[in-house]
């Protein structure tokens, strides 16, 4: 990690959260942004960075529309949301946009770094209530278009929506925390594939491509 | 037959007293019948002179016979004797005349039946009666002196002439003027009102032509049937009896067109026909000379004759295929006139003399009424039609004004919602920006300070907040989501302060749920109870039991801390949210301080009260 971005309009979350960032990942090259207009300015000015933690209410806008640029045009980049709402209507937009994360800022900061370094290493957060939106995103559908869960992503999901924590997940399905955090990894990224599967679908159905 | 007799002979004995009765009326009338007459053609307006060419005559006197072609004045002598003069008052009486007669006795003028210049007065179809007071007879010889004028296109008579007590033929006369003047002028005036009403129907409603036909010709027979009572004219009487003559073909040709039409009958050819008579009539009977007048009138009137024949036939035809009520009654009173029709032509042509010249005079006025009635019928029927027509759809329309009406209500509660849900946007938008970045704010600050139990308090707030957002919005919760985000929550809460945690976890069954606003208040009690853990207890660990009894859901919060003094609980003002809390929820909620040291919280809520909205 050697270059992050902070996107949020409130300067104290900005400070907290930049120092977060220091706290995980030593020397960083790290700039700020307090809006959507400046974010994409800076973006078009500089290279793309490694990290983006995004925040999703913003006063020109949703957050969600950085993370799903930053996904087209900067796929390197790991875009973690950065909010104090961590309810399936706030989140779920964004990670189907590419979001690999999301933290509460007004979390611990050593919860906070420590998640940052998960995020980073791949293994993303899940709470119960992204783990039953997930759930209900991969019912079985006829498309073909659609990447389905395995068996034991279903697995992990299940019990993740039912409050368990991954630890907890991982000890019932009797594998690794590094394995329940590849499940995890593997959803996320099945979850973006699969919006923008629907994405193509809904603008071949538009007559749009 | 034995039991019978006694009834006969009461039988005979009543016959025979009535035929007594009868026997002795005439003698109490002394009523003489004066048939046996002397004339003498001369035009004169007192009675002639005796030595004048008198020539014996019979009445009645037809001068159609007697005299044809001629008209003018004829003067009738009739003689009688008298053996005593009368006590009562007398009276003349003429039965009938044509067409206007004056009454002389014994030199005294009687009266006459209007004037004896042209137009004289008409009298045709008229009783006179002339009154003669007892003073002017004569024993013995008397003579009585009468004047009869009749234009020479007229069918000049006299009928014989009655003399007798005044009383009983008044009588006579009341009963004839009914029959012949009261009950034909009735009649018109009834006719010409219906016709009125037909052509103001007509007027409303031009494409119903049979009722226009109608109208005309119940007027124009009104016309012609004014020729029975009228004894005054306004024109010259030649013009008048022609135009009676041919208002009879114009008003049967425009009855027949009506009738055709109303019966659907479109008979083009038949109608052309009936026109021709309707035109051709009055036309022929002005312009042609008054010599040939009666003759070509019974053109007509055989003429007119067959096309009702032919319509007749028709409509019989109609009601065979289609027998109705309607059809039948127009049969038989078109088959009643068209015999009488028959009846009264023949009677023109040969003469027949008889105390009812015209019968169609009173087929007529019925025909009509039978006509006017159907026609007034249908007409009704299909007002009555259009009346209901118009009930069902004013009951429709009232049927979909209730309906957009109802739409619309349901769309106004639909804008309110929305509007309401707009305004709860807005409202949490703020909150999110203002009271969310100030909560933030506060955490982050506290756990710079290094305080983590105020920054756990700022965390709850906001976690509070948090759930206001996302559980409005949701309409149900399942329990057993519910328990999953509580767990995860406290976990990372009693995480933080580095406690441990037990979790007793079963299965709640998926299809219970949580109306949003039971969930907030249970996610609320459960948090406060924690924080209240968290801050005062200094315990080590936390467990948390749930479980599902007799409809009724349990929550006990366990710690191992210092426990509380229940005193100073009471007044805690968290505490005393999570019990009006629990009262909301019509549960209960109590603390209970641990031996050795601990204290457990216990929250009993009703299933029906977290499940219904």
């Amino acid at each position: 990690m050697k270059s992050a971005y902070i996107l949020d309009d409130v300067v104290d979350s900005q400070a907290w959260l930049s120092q977060a960032v220091r706290a995980a990942f030593g020397d960083i090259e790290l700039s700020c942004g307090g809006n959507l207009a400046e974010a994409r300015a800076w973006l078009t000015a500089h290279p793309a960075p490694d990290i983006a933690l995004i925040d999703l209410g913003l006063p020109d806008g949703s957050g969600v529309e950085l993370i799903a640029e930053l996904n087209r045009n900067a796929p390197a980049t790991v875009c973690v949301v950065a909010s104090i709402y961590d309810d399936n209507q706030h989140l779920f937009p964004a990670l189907r946009a590419g979001a690999q994360g999301y933290l509460l800022k007004d979390q611990p900061l050593s919860q906070i770094i420590e998640l940052l370094k998960g995020i980073v290493d791949g293994r993303p957060p899940l709470s119960p209530a992204i783990a039953r939106k997930l759930l209900g995103h991969f019912q079985p559908s006829p498309q073909p278009e659609y990447e389905h869960l395995t068996e034991r992503e279903h697995e992990v999901l299940r019990l993740i929506a039912k409050g368990m924590t991954l630890g907890e997940s991982a000890r019932i399905l009797g594998i690794t925390s590094n394995t329940i955090s590849g499940y995890v990894k593997n959803i996320y990224r099945k979850l973006n594939v699969s919006s923008r599967a629907e994405a193509a679908l809904t603008a071949r159905n538009l007559g749009i491509v | 037959m034995r039991t019978l007799r006694p009834i006969r002979s009461v039988l005979q004995n009543c016959t025979l007293a009535l035929i007594g009765l009868l026997l002795s009326f005439p003698l109490m009338a002394e009523e003489l019948r004066l048939a046996e007459a002397q004339y003498v053609m001369v035009a004169s307006d007192e009675p002639p002179q005796d030595d004048a060419n008198w020539q014996t005559v019979t009445l009645p006197d037809q001068w159609k016979l007697s005299r044809p072609g001629q008209g003018g004045d004829v003067w009738y002598r009739l003689h009688f004797k008298l053996v005593a003069t009368p006590k009562d008052s007398q009276a003349l009486y003429l039965p009938r005349l044509c067409m206007n007669a004056s009454a002389y006795l014994n030199g005294v003028f009687l009266g006459d039946g209007g004037s004896f210049t042209d137009p004289v007065g008409r009298n045709w179809n008229r009783p006179l009666l002339f009154l003669a007071p007892p003073s002017l007879f004569r024993t013995g010889q008397n003579t009585l002196y009468v004047r009869l004028n009749s234009p020479s296109f007229s069918l000049g008579a006299l009928s014989p002439i009655y003399l007798g007590d005044a009383r009983t033929l008044t009588e006579r006369y009341d009963t004839a003027f009914f029959m012949r003047i009261t009950l034909n002028q009735a009649a018109t005036l009834i006719i010409a009102a219906m016709g009125l009403f037909m052509l103001a129907l007509w007027s409303r409603r031009r494409q119903d032509s049979m009722y226009g036909y109608f109208g005309l010709s119940s007027l124009i027979w009104s016309f012609n049937s004014s020729n029975l009572f009228l004894r005054t004219i306004p024109i010259p009487a030649q013009l008048w009896e022609t135009l009676i003559n041919a208002s009879f073909q114009i008003f049967i040709s425009l009855l027949m067109i009506a009738l055709l039409r109303f019966l659907g009958l479109r008979k083009p050819l038949l109608e052309k026909a009936l026109w021709a008579i309707l035109i051709g009539s009055p036309l022929s009977l002005i312009l042609l000379p008054g010599s040939i007048l009666i003759s070509v009138s019974m053109f007509w009137h055989l003429l007119t004759l067959l096309s009702s024949l032919t319509v007749s036939v028709l409509v019989l035809r109609e009601a065979i295929r289609r027998p109705h009520l309607d059809s039948l009654l127009l049969v038989s009173a078109l088959g009643v006139n068209l015999m009488f029709g028959i009846h009264d032509w023949l009677k023109h042509a040969s003469s027949l003399y008889g105390d009812d010249p015209h019968w169609i005079h009173y087929g007529a006025p019925v025909f009509f009424l039978v006509v006017g009635g159907i026609m007034t019928n249908r007409f009704v029927q299909a007002l009555n039609q259009f009346e209901q027509l118009n009930a069902d759809l004013e009951q429709r329309v009232q049927h979909k004004h209730t309906e957009l009406e109802n739409q619309y209500s349901s769309m106004q509660a639909m804008e309110k919602q929305r509007t309401m849900l707009e305004e709860r946007e807005r409202i949490y938008r703020d909150l999110h920006d203002d009271v969310g970045a100030k909560l933030l704010g506060l955490a982050i600050s506290a756990q710079r300070a290094n305080l983590p139990k105020e920054a756990d308090l700022a965390r709850s707030a906001l976690q509070d907040l948090r759930d206001v957002v996302s559980r409005s919005t949701q309409e149900q919760t399942p329990l057993s989501d519910l328990l999953a985000d509580w767990r995860i929550e406290t976990e990372q809460r009693v995480q933080a302060a580095e406690l441990t945690l037990h979790w007793q976890f079963p299965d709640y069954p998926a299809d219970i749920t949580l109306s949003s606003q039971s969930a907030l208040h249970m996610s609320r009690i459960v948090r406060e109870a924690v924080t209240n853990v968290l801050r005062h207890a200094q315990a080590s660990q936390i467990s948390v039991h749930t479980r599902l009894e007799e409809e009724r859901f349990y929550i006990d919060i366990e710690d191992d801390g210092l426990g509380f003094d229940p005193e100073t609980a009471r007044s805690h003002r968290g505490m005393a949210s999570m019990r009006a809390r629990a009262t909301t929820l019509q549960g209960t909620l109590d603390w209970l301080v641990l031996l050795p040291h601990g204290c457990r919280v216990s929250l009993c809520v009703p299933l029906s009260a977290l499940t219904t909205p």
